[in-house]
Order: C-alpha cells, then structure tokens, then sequence
C-alpha cells in the first residue's frame, strides 16, 4: 500500500527514490531492509499492478522508472478503503473512556 | 492464476536473463546511490558502502525471491530433474537399453492383445443403450443344441406377448451380390423388422431408413437401406444415391436412405451393408417368412426389470406362443438371453477367453519386466546409496529424492512407450494374419480408439511408477548418518533384501508361464494330431453356390454336374466329389431318425448328422469303407432310398450287422443301409464320436449349393489353380476366394489355439528370460560390491568350490523361495485355462515339476557367469583398492 501510495503521488520513480521517499515521509519510523522493496516490486509487476521502464535519472544513470496502472489505482483505492475501514474500527476501540 | 498473469509469467520465462541482468542493475545503482547519500551525510568512502551493503539487505537472496515470483518453480525443477534422469540413463547404457527393450517390448505387446481385447470384448454396437440388449435364443433338447431362430409368425406373436422387454426386433442375414447396372458386389444383407432402426435408435445420415410400413405386406415395399461403407465404396458418397434403383437377388429395390458412419448391420462382428425388410422371405429363401424358422431376436431389457425375472416372463409366453402354434415343445426346452450388446454372431463368446487369457500372460510379462527392474535398479542404487546419503545430508527434500528417481522411471517408462506404440501396430497386424478366418471381422475394430489409447496410458505410467516407486521409496529411506559418521556407508546395503524378492517373484511367475505354455503348446499338438477320420492331405475344396446367382433348380444342376464331371477329368485329379457340409467349420445338418427300439427316456427319437454326398465322396475324403459298397452314379432315389452310417450310427442305433437294415429319417423317408464309413468329426475338432447319415446327392437332388472337393496326386497349389478356372469356365460370377486346401481350412479351425499355443510360449520365453538377466544382473552386482570379501577370503585361504558356493548360495535362496511359491501358482493358473486344454490334465504335477527344473537350470545357467568371475578375484588388487 505504501508504494502504490507513493507512487500514486509522485507519478514515476525508481526503486531508490520510492525507498528514500518512504523512509523520509515516515519520518524514518519504518524501517525495513531497503532490498526487500526490488521483490515486492516484482510481486506488484507480475500482479500487474505497476509498469516499468527504463529512463534516465538526474545523475544521468540508467534507471527502472515504475507507475501506476489502472489496476494498481483500483487496488489502491481498495486498500486504502480497508486500511480506513480497519483504523475507524480500532480508533473506535481506544476511544478514552 | 489470471491470463495477463500467465501471459506476464511466459514474457518472464522468454527473457530471464534479460531480466536477471536488469535486477541486477537495478539493485546495484541503489546501492551506489545510498552509498552517495550515506558520503554526503558524512561517511568515510568504503563505510559507506558497507552501510548501504547493510541498509540494503543480503543482495543474492533477494534476487532469488524476485526471481522465484516469477518462475514456474515446478517447470524448473521439471526440468532439472528430467536433466539429471538423462545424464544418469547416459551413464548406464546396459541399465536403459535393457528398461527400454524389455518394456517396449511388454507394452507393444499388452497393447496389441488389449486392442484385441476391446475388439471382441468391451466393444459394444454403435446403438442406443446396447447394455440392455439381449438375444433370444431357444435349448433344442432333440439335437442338444441352441435354436438361434423363430419364424415371423412367433416373432410377430412375441413382440406384443409379456416379455418384460421394452421391445424385440427380428432380423437374418444373408450374402448376395448387389448389382448397380453392370457392377456388382457381394455383400451380406439384413433382412430385418420394421422397428430394427427405431428400436436401435439409428438415424439416417441421408434419406429415410426403413420402418413398420416397409414390413406390413410381403413382397410390398421395395425399400432397401445401405450402410456408410456402401455408400462410399459403391456409389462414391453421392447424394443422389436416393432413389437409385439396384438389384439384390434378381430382384429390383430401391435405395432410401444411407444409415450414419460405423453402424453396419445388428451384428458387431459382421458386416451387414444393405437392410431390406422380413417381407422379401420369399426372394431370399424361396419360402414365405412364416413358414421356417429363420429370423434372430433382439430384445432390449425394460429398465428395472432384472434379467432373470425378464428369463422366465420370456420362458412362459414364448413356450406358449409355440404350443399355440401346433409345436411340440418340450417342458426343457427353454428360452435364453444371452449378452446382445454386440449384436448377432458375437465372436465373444469363441474369442473372449483366449483373447483374455493372453491378455493377462502379457500382463503379468510386463509386470515382470518391471518387477526386473526395478530389481536391478535397487542393486545399483545401493552403490548409489552414498549420493543419495550426501544430497540428504545436504539438505535435499526426501521428496526431491523421490521425485528424481521417479522421474528416471517415467521418462525410461515414456521413452518405451514411444516405441512400443510404433510397434504395437506390427504386432497387432501380425496377430490379425494369425486369425485367419475372423480377420475380416476383426479388423476394423483393432483399429486404436479411445479405450486403447487409454489402456496404453496407463500401462505406460503404471509401469513407470511400478519400477520406480521401490528404488525411490528405498532411496527415500536413506540414513545419511553413517556416511556423515565413519565416511562409509557399505553397511546401509546389508538391509536391502527387496530385490532378493522380486528375483524370486519373477522367477514363481516364470514358473507359471512356462507351464501354462507347455499345456497350450500340448493341447495344440494334442488337437492336431486327433484322428479326424479323413484325410485332409492333397484335397483342395470349392464352395460353388450357384444359388445366389440367377439359376433354376434344372440349371442349377446341369451346371453342377458338369462341373463335377470336369474336375474329375483334371489331369491330377484322382477323384472328385460333391457334398452339403463343410466339415469342421462348425455347419451341421441334422434330422431325426425313428429306428424300432431306439428313443430316449422321454420318449423323444434319436438324432443323427446328416450329409448329402454325391458318389466318390468317401474315396476323395479318404474315409474308409468299412462294410457295403459306395453310392454308384446310378443310385436312384427311390422310395427305398439308398442311405450310408458311419459306424458310430451303426454302434448305436443298428444292432448285429447294419447292411440291408430299414429305418425311416426325417419325416417318412423309408431308407435301407446300403454301407457302413469310418466315423469322422462332423462339426468340431473336440467333439465326442457323433452318428452321421449319408444320402447320395445324385440326380434330382443335387444341391444349389454345395462344396466340391478334389483329391489329387500332386501338390494342391496346381490343382488350386485348375479348380478355380473351372468355377471360371463355369460362371465367372462365382467368387473365387472360396477355393481352398482341406487343410489350410483345418488350420484356420485351428487359429485360436494356435495363436494361444505360439503366443503364450512367446511370452513364456520373454519372462524366462527376463528372469534370468535379472538374476544375473543382481547376482553380476552383488558379488561386485562384496569383491573385498572375497578377496580377503581368498588371501586367508578360501577354495575356489567355497567361492562359488558362496556366490550360488545366494542364488539358491531366491531360485529355490520362487519354485516353492511357483509351482501352486502354476497349478493355480492350469486350472484356470482349463477350458482351453484338450486331452490334458490341468494339474500335472511332473509337468508341473517339469517346468520348475527348467527354470532351476535356467537359473543356474544365470548364475555360472557372476559365480565363475567372483572366482578369478584377485586377492592382492582387490584389496590394494580400499
């Protein structure tokens, strides 16, 4: 969900940038393996959920850009309507009392 | 799994390395660029990129789980395992050539006998629901036979009578020419009830087929119908075939319809191109349809209705249609069903066993073949045994292990399968031109269908798994502990027994197979040389039926006689003859004979064989003439005819001497003994000595049809020839596939048997040996892995005789455990074909015995070559090798 929500806001990035933006926008709170990005990128390729291609970036590199596809949108909205679903419920539960 | 799934996944496999490579790339600029950040932040170079090394992750195994979510997991291991199963069959040629040769041997064979199998016996008419049909049949008490046939009137009366059938249908066959214009082909013809088709549940493909308006009136509707076969041989599949005008018998019908592909007639085993109905009686058999007894019966069971209750509802009103119509019927003569799902003149009931009883020797062949292998693969895998230890104890799945070893099996099983579906259609080919007679019937249905396509899966897999699944289990077994412990692993082989039973296995059905052989081959020779009471040699026979073509009673026998004159003036011929019946083909005719004294308990006559011969019969068959004198060309049929016995006539019904002595035969014929014959077999080879009386055909009473046999001095294939220009000159639309040597015909009698008697040795054969390379093999290996035993035995001081000893010992166990279990089953499998033997006992115990010495020796044979090498071990290079 994060990267799909990442990069529903940037648009196209490459593996580095959506890791770095995740990182910084969770105030470093999540912190995961950076690899474990590349196979969940896979997962979300063959899901069909995300495009690829390669581009150049600023440094001039050769990179793999990634973006939404239509159906990673849907998917996308899904979960965040179920993540949302999930918060109110326990938002709910700890209520003070 | 979605398609663009599937199709994403294919893409990947297409491109992996691309991919690979660009995972890689992808992977190694975050790295640099997190290394960058990291030295901006601060960071000495080379911490920096250890940082961005940690941050990141272990690089290879992420890559592999990328990799794995994209991989068909299943089709790489697929294909690493099929790999590893090819090197390994590569590095055994002896292993692979002997599994794939004795498997596509086992399998091309079973699959030629299922294709047999599933001919005669599992196929079924091409009709509706044909489970539930049966035929009607009748038990004939007078002559001890089974009436096949009912005349119109009792069929007419039976169809609406409480049978518990949900209908009966009446039909006869009969061969005639069909003639469209100035062509003409034989055929066989069905004449049938107006409901057959309805009944059957057979549409048209083109036209109508014929129905209950056809069969009202006799001599009505010239209505014929003409099978697929027909319509594409004859009449090249045109659709304007209906309508056409052709003529059956001299009589003109017309064509209306064609019946769809694959139904020819209500005989599976037959082929019945064209159908008209029972109303033609007269144009076919000269007599009304209710005047004689001509016309089978089928019945469909009425659903919820059991056979034995529908038998004795049948029993009743059929009994009481007979008595109705003035029949002397006997409280036993019943009426029976029997199976008609393959229609009329089912070949199951003469074929079925054989076909079966080999079914299962080829069987057991295959399983042999497999228990073999897997046998010598146990022995070889033991030296194996430390591979499998170490890939187990390096983390190898059992399942893994199970898996590789199955692979090598089904691809070895897969690889024979190939070429024993080629040569499946040799033997099947082969087994076709020993049927001799029932080819014809026969061969369109061996052809591969469905039901043999899948016999031949399953066998192919069956075997595959069967060899491997021992070998893999025990490999699955493996203890890596004593190789992880003292590096040897020898010990693990001591356990594994299993291929010591499945030598002996081998070597308890060879038993049987070998005596099952003998006790076919002994009953063929057994046949062969029953005295048959003629002599066959040098008598070539003509079947001449002049009454299928357009002749009148008086040109029927000008015609015939002239040709019997003619043949015995052919230079070779030294006699010629004219008669009825063609002996030993199972054709009889039979009549009642009323001898003062002579009527069983019942009070019902005694019966008799009965031949009509013209004069010169006995000499050209060579049956002796034991008392009297032979029809002359001047026996007239007088109202004290003239008649001959055979002795068993004379030895049961005509007490002192039989010359001169009057009786009356068929209704009131009043004849007087004029000559007393040797007894021959009348209808069967098996059958007991039966009474035949013998009536001259001469003058008046010549047949239209009859059989002419020639007895020469010269080899026959001369005489073959003249005999068939004589049918020539006579008319040349006289077929002349029917002109054949006495004993070629015997021989064809003769066909099951002998392909019984050749195949079971065949096979018997393939099993011997088959046992005896494995008990070889087995032997070859064991005494191989113990050559360090033997070679310290030998230092220490053991005798050659010891040596051997120890090497036959151990043969001796496995031959000896598979005798004491063979000779029952042997035994067991004699009383099973039991009724296939002639003039044997079915358990013979010194046969019995016979055949277990023959494997003793075989065996030993086996075991010389292993037993004299482990002799020749030299001590000092046997033991510098450890």
């Amino acid at each position: 969900m994060l990267i799909l929500q990442t990069l529903a806001r940037h648009g196209e990035m490459h593996g580095f940038e959506i890791a770095d933006s995740i990182q910084q926008l969770s105030a470093e709170v999540l912190q995961v393996e950076e690899g474990s990005l590349y196979p969940a990128l896979q997962r979300m390729l063959l899901k069909g959920w995300l495009k690829a291609e390669w581009g150049k970036t600023s440094g001039n590199r050769r990179a793999r850009y990634y973006r939404l596809s239509p159906a990673g949108r849907g998917r996308l909205d899904e979960e965040i309507a179920q993540y949302r679903c999930v918060s109110q419920a326990i938002g709910r539960i700890l209520q003070p009392v | 799994m979605s398609i663009g799934e599937l199709w994403r996944r294919l893409q990947h496999l297409a491109r992996r390395d691309q991919i690979e490579n660009e995972m890689e790339e992808e992977m190694r600029l975050h790295l640099e660029l997190r290394a960058s950040r990291l030295r901006e932040e601060g960071l000495a170079a080379t911490e920096a990129v250890y940082a961005a090394r940690r941050r990141f992750g272990n690089v290879t195994g992420l890559r592999e789980q990328s990799h794995d979510i994209w991989a068909f997991r299943w089709l790489e291991r697929l294909s690493a395992d099929v790999k590893l199963a090819l090197r390994n069959s590569r590095k055994s040629p002896s292993f692979t050539l002997l599994a794939v040769g004795s498997l596509s041997l086992g399998l091309a064979a079973s699959t030629a006998i299922f294709s047999f199998v599933n001919a005669i016996v599992l196929k079924t008419l091409p009709v509706q629901d044909a489970s539930r049909l049966v035929v009607l049949r009748q038990r004939n008490e007078t002559f001890h036979m089974e009436n096949c046939c009912f005349s119109h009137a009792f069929f007419r009366e039976f169809s609406v009578a409480d049978t518990g059938l949900d209908g009966v249908l009446a039909a006869s066959s009969n061969d005639v020419d069909v003639v469209d214009g100035d062509r003409r082909q034989a055929v066989t013809l069905e004449l049938v009830s107006g409901n057959y088709f309805r009944m059957l549940g057979v549409r048209p493909q083109l036209g109508r087929l014929l129905d209950e308006s056809d069969d009202r009136v006799e001599n009505g509707s010239r209505a014929c119908v003409i099978s697929d076969r027909l319509w594409r041989g004859m009449f090249g599949a045109s659709p304007g075939v209906v309508g056409r005008r052709i003529v059956l018998e001299k009589e003109p019908f017309q064509i209306v319809g064609v019946s769809p592909p694959g139904f020819e007639g209500a005989a599976l085993h037959d082929r019945r191109d064209v159908q008209v109905s029972t109303a033609w009686a007269q144009a076919f058999y000269g007599t009304t349809r209710d005047n004689f007894r001509w016309l089978m019966l089928i019945g469909r069971l009425r659903q919820g209705v059991p056979l034995a209750e529908a038998a004795a509802r049948i029993d009743r009103s059929g009994m009481a249609i007979e008595r109705g119509h003035g029949l002397q019927v006997s409280d036993s003569d019943h009426f029976l069903l029997r199976d008609g799902s393959q229609g009329f003149d089912s070949r199951k009931e003469k074929l079925g066993k054989p076909v079966l009883l080999l079914l299962s020797i080829v069987g057991l062949v295959l399983f042999m073949a497999c228990a073999n292998l897997a046998a010598l693969w146990l022995v070889r895998s033991l030296e194996r045994v430390r591979e499998s230890a170490t890939r187990v104890a390096l983390g190898a799945t059992r399942w893994a292990i199970i898996r590789q070893f199955l692979t090598q099996s089904l691809l070895l099983s897969a690889a024979s399968g190939l070429l024993a579906w080629w040569m499946a259609q040799f033997f099947v080919a082969g087994l076709l031109r020993m049927m001799d007679t029932e080819r014809e019937a026969l061969a369109q249905h061996v052809k591969p269908d469905p039901m043999v396509l899948g016999f031949f899966a399953l066998a192919v897999i069956g075997s595959g798994l069967l060899f491997g699944v021992l070998p893999a289990l025990r490999a699955w077994r493996t203890d890596p502990m004593p190789l992880v412990q003292s590096g040897s692993i020898h010990a693990a082989g001591k356990r594994a027994g299993a291929y010591r039973v499945l030598i002996a296995v081998q070597i308890a059905v060879s038993v049987a197979l070998v005596f099952t052989a003998g006790l076919l081959a002994q009953t063929l020779k057994n046949l062969r040389s029953i005295d048959l009471g003629f002599r066959p040699q040098n008598v070539v026979q003509a079947e001449v039926d002049l009454g299928r073509l357009d002749y009148s009673e008086a040109s029927a026998e000008e015609a015939m006689r002239n040709l019997l004159l003619r043949a015995r003036s052919l230079p070779e011929a030294q006699s010629a003859s004219l008669s009825n019946i063609n002996l030993l083909t199972g054709s009889m005719a039979a009549v009642v004979v009323r001898i003062p004294g002579h009527a069983d308990a019942k009070g019902a006559p005694p019966t008799s064989y009965f031949t009509k011969v013209s004069s010169g019969y006995f000499r050209t068959m060579g049956i002796p003439l034991r008392a009297g004198s032979d029809f002359t060309t001047q026996t007239r049929a007088g109202s004290e005819g003239e008649v001959i016995v055979n002795e068993q006539f004379a030895r049961r019904y005509l007490e002192g001497d039989p010359l001169g002595k009057a009786f009356t035969y068929g209704g009131s014929r009043k004849v007087r003994v004029v000559g007393v014959v040797g007894t021959t077999k009348y209808r069967w080879l098996r059958e007991d000595p039966q009474p035949i009386l013998y009536v001259p055909a001469i003058d008046g009473a010549f047949p239209k049809s009859a059989f002419l046999q020639v007895r020469s001095t010269e080899p026959p294939e001369r005489v073959l020839a003249q005999l068939r220009g004589l049918l020539q000159g006579t008319d040349v639309r006289l077929p002349l596939d029917r002109v054949t040597t006495l004993e070629a015909q015997l021989d064809a009698a003769l066909a099951a048997e002998r392909l019984l008697a050749l195949l079971s040795t065949a096979l018997g054969s393939l099993a011997v040996a088959l046992a005896a390379i494995g008990l070889y093999g087995v032997l070859s290996y064991s005494t191989a892995r113990r050559t360090r035993e033997i070679g310290i035995r030998v230092a220490i001081g053991a005798q050659r005789g010891s040596i051997i000893g120890m090497v036959l010992g151990e043969c001796a166990w496995m031959v000896i455990a598979g005798i004491a279990a063979g000779l029952p089953l042997a035994m067991f499998s004699g009383k099973l074909i039991q009724s296939q033997l002639y003039g044997l006992p079915a358990a013979d115990l010194p046969a019995t015995a016979l055949a277990g010495c023959f494997l003793v020796l075989v065996s030993a044979c086996a075991a010389a070559l292993p037993a004299w090498r482990a002799t020749r071990v030299d001590p000092v290079s046997a033991l510098r090798y450890e």
